[in-house]
């Protein structure tokens, strides 16, 4: 009847709780490392770059809707004739129909990335600056009230990772490059790395000058803390293959007014090599538009 | 026995329920693994990489190019398609928000084909409009097509049917239609004017909102003042002499008949409905001088809203109804002021010229357009609901009486720039201004509603 247990190996006893704390402490730091393993496993890359395939503003499949033309009241001193025929047609001919469906200028694709994979944070492109090759991600873009704010907090981040990145390749040059001699190769490599940096950055600033000089928004609707990503698909001779809404500044018009500059700016230049492997690297390449540059 | 049950009952509880093998197993498993799916999941939502971002941060503010062809008539037809298509060049064009590009087309586009957009596109045009039509008796039918040549696609297709007659509503509902399409705001293209005539029987008319369709709205040989439309658009209300005395009036549109809304002695004028269209807010002097009142729109008296020793007129209504904004001389020269309609105290809003009058609230809530004297002539400008960014939008002539369209773009107003006076319109830059009216005409009020 009466279960005798050895008290040290009661659940309350010390070595139990012990045994128990580093057993989850164990289990805990697995999951942690499995799971920031899992994301970077490239799922869905194609031709360098992850597909990214979101929610596209429906705006674009255009069928022609009902138009009501109410009946002019009658007697009314503002009135001409009545409509005879209020009824407003709306069919469209077979033919049209086919060449709207046909119009829709981002088709959905099969492969969409899942909701977690979407809700990825962003690295931003300091085109102007050379980039560091890895651990460059910057914190999550997060819908703050502010975007100034977080985008130089941002910005003062980059800054110091791309200071303690310009003593970490030096360092790390010479494990990178092993047919070169340890005293050569730490300068050859650090010079080789900054001249596709130049490229890389050369091109990604093309890109933003392109678009931005293609972006036109109406004056009397800017809200200035607006700001919608896009997220691109360029192939590697610089053409325009798909570019979709990755987070709506709310305002259709505002996304497609983006979308719009994007493929007026198409083509772009042919990518550098290590531009593909950048993107392919990062899963993806987006844009952020805000006109916060108007202030 | 006894002793045994009573004692296993005592055991603590603790020994009982936990076996050596099922505390390593049981405990720590289960909370371990509901604690790592939660991990999981939360660093599945904040993975430790993402996209690259380029930031794109000054747009132009360029206007858009957009390219209205002419539209294409399906057999014999008594209109004309580039007729057609001017009424809604025209319509954009007054927004201010559009550069229309005269470009022709390099093919014929009919109905059914869709247009080569590698052509447009390199002409540089942003947006494209095509419309064909055919007329059968006296039926009109009229279809239009609005196409995002940067996206290649179709953005908007409508098709209209009715009478000849209706093709300027036609188009200006197609108008109305792209503007929402396109800035997310509809357009007020399909709205009225109206108006006092400038001759010696000062009657009310209303036009459409660029000129058109010119009507006569009453024939009662006297002289009439400051009309406003209801925001239901179904009646009218304006100061007339009609008994010797100017007392405000309603006229309904349907019937036409006319009904005295306040006829205390003295003056009853510019009577302006709240943005609901439950009260009136008017100037009335049967107390002394001009007071400003809000009245119901049978006509009874709500309350005194303003005190004092100055001359209180023309009320103007914030769009949320909380606030009116009227013209008083308290300070010797008239200057624009407001107060909230619960009550309280009333603030002096211009300081910029010694005569500011005739204000009228914008419907998107930010900006009073008013005329202020400046230079011993008026002029139309704008300033902001806290009294900043004074702006002076005209310079020609004499400007007053501006009144906004209701979706808050554009502003008509009377101006005697080319000697005559008439009623002009312009956006709410002031960057164009275009006459409208075909005859002389004062004291502009634009209707809320589309017809």
């Amino acid at each position: 009847m009466t279960i005798s247990l050895p008290r040290s190996l009661d659940a309350s006893s010390p070595s139990m709780l012990i045994l128990s704390v580093s057993l989850h402490g164990f289990l805990i730091l697995a999951i942690v490392l499995a799971s920031s393993l899992l994301p970077s496993r490239p799922k869905s890359i194609e031709d360098g770059v992850s597909h990214v395939k979101l929610v596209e503003p429906k705006e674009g499949a255009v069928v022609l809707e009902k138009v009501q033309l109410g009946p002019v009241k009658t007697g009314d001193l503002e009135s001409e004739e009545p409509y005879t025929n209020s009824d407003v047609q709306n069919e469209v001919s077979d033919t049209q129909r086919d060449t709207l469906e046909l119009k829709v200028a981002n088709s959905h694709s099969t492969d969409v990335i899942p909701f977690q994979k979407r809700k990825k944070p962003l690295e931003r492109v300091d085109a102007l600056k050379p980039l560091p090759k890895k651990n460059q991600e910057v914190e999550a873009v997060k819908k703050k009230p502010d975007p100034q704010e977080f985008l130089e907090k941002r910005l003062a981040s980059i800054r110091k990772e791309v200071e303690s990145r310009k003593t970490d390749t030096s360092s790390s040059a010479p494990s990178r490059d092993p047919a070169t001699s340890p005293a050569l190769g730490n300068h050859g490599s650090k010079h080789g790395a900054q001249s596709t940096s130049e490229d890389s950055a050369r091109w990604f600033d093309g890109v933003r000058t392109r678009i931005n000089s293609n972006w036109s928004v109406f004056r009397d609707t800017i809200k200035l803390e607006r700001f919608t990503i896009i997220g691109v698909k360029i192939a590697e001779d610089g053409r325009l293959v798909d570019a979709s809404v990755d987070e709506s500044s709310g305002d259709p018009v505002f996304d497609r007014s983006a979308i719009r500059a994007i493929f007026q700016a198409s083509p772009f230049p042919p990518m550098p090599p290590e531009v593909s492997e950048k993107i392919r690297k990062a899963g993806g390449l987006a844009l952020r538009f805000t006109p916060s540059g108007l202030q | 026995m006894n002793n045994d049950n009573i004692l296993s009952d005592l055991v603590p509880i603790r020994s009982i329920h936990y076996k050596p093998h099922l505390c390593l197993l049981h405990f720590p498993f289960l909370t371990q693994i509901l604690f790592g799916f939660l991990l999981f999941l939360v660093l599945g939502a904040f993975p430790c990489e993402g996209k690259l971002v380029i930031d794109v941060e000054n747009p132009n503010l360029a206007k858009m190019p957009i390219s209205i062809q002419d539209f294409v008539a399906d057999g014999a037809s008594p209109l004309n398609g580039s007729d057609l298509a001017a009424i809604l060049k025209n319509d954009l064009y007054v927004t201010g928000l559009f550069q229309i590009v005269e470009v022709h087309a390099p093919v014929t586009p009919n109905s059914t084909s869709e247009p080569d957009f590698e052509v447009w596109s390199r002409q540089g045009i942003q947006a494209l409009i095509l419309g064909n039509f055919h007329v059968r008796g006296d039926e009109l039918v009229l279809e239009a097509r609005l196409y995002d040549v940067p996206l290649r696609k179709l953005e908007l297709g409508k098709r209209f049917t009715g009478q000849i007659g209706d093709h300027r509503r036609m188009i200006h509902r197609f108008g109305d239609l792209v503007m929402e399409r396109l800035t997310s705001v509809p357009g007020c293209f399909s709205t009225r004017i109206a108006f006092v005539g400038d001759s010696q029987s000062r009657e009310v008319y209303s036009m459409d909102f660029d000129g058109y369709g010119l009507k006569q709205m009453t024939r009662n040989g006297t002289i009439n003042l400051s009309p406003e439309w209801s925001p239901d658009g179904r009646s009218i209300i304006f100061t007339s002499y009609l008994n010797k005395n100017p007392d405000l009036w309603l006229m309904d549109l349907t019937t036409q008949r006319l009904f005295p809304l306040s006829t205390r002695t003295g003056i009853n004028a510019s009577g302006r409905y709240s943005p609901d269209g439950s009260l009136i807010g008017l100037s009335m002097s049967f107390e002394g001088i001009p007071k400003i009142y809000i009245i119901s729109t049978q006509g009874q008296i709500i309350k005194r809203l303003t005190a004092g020793r100055g001359n209180d007129i023309s009320p103007t209504w914030s769009p949320d109804g909380s606030t009116i904004a009227y013209v008083s001389d308290q300070a010797g020269s008239p200057q624009i002021y407001t107060v909230p309609v619960s009550g309280g105290q009333s603030r002096r809003l211009t300081f910029q010229s010694n005569y500011n009058t005739d204000p009228d609230w914008s419907p998107r809530g930010d900006l009073l357009a008013f005329s202020a004297r400046i230079d011993g002539r008026f002029q139309v400008c704008t300033i902001r609901t806290d009294g900043t960014d004074f702006r002076v939008l005209t310079d020609k002539g004499s400007n007053q009486d501006p009144a906004w369209s209701p979706d808050g773009r554009m502003m008509a107003f009377s101006s005697n720039r080319d000697g005559k006076t008439l009623i002009y319109i312009m956006d709410a830059k002031g960057q164009i201004q275009v006459p409208v009216s075909s005859l002389t005409g004062k004291g502009p009020a634009w209707s809320r509603t589309s017809q």
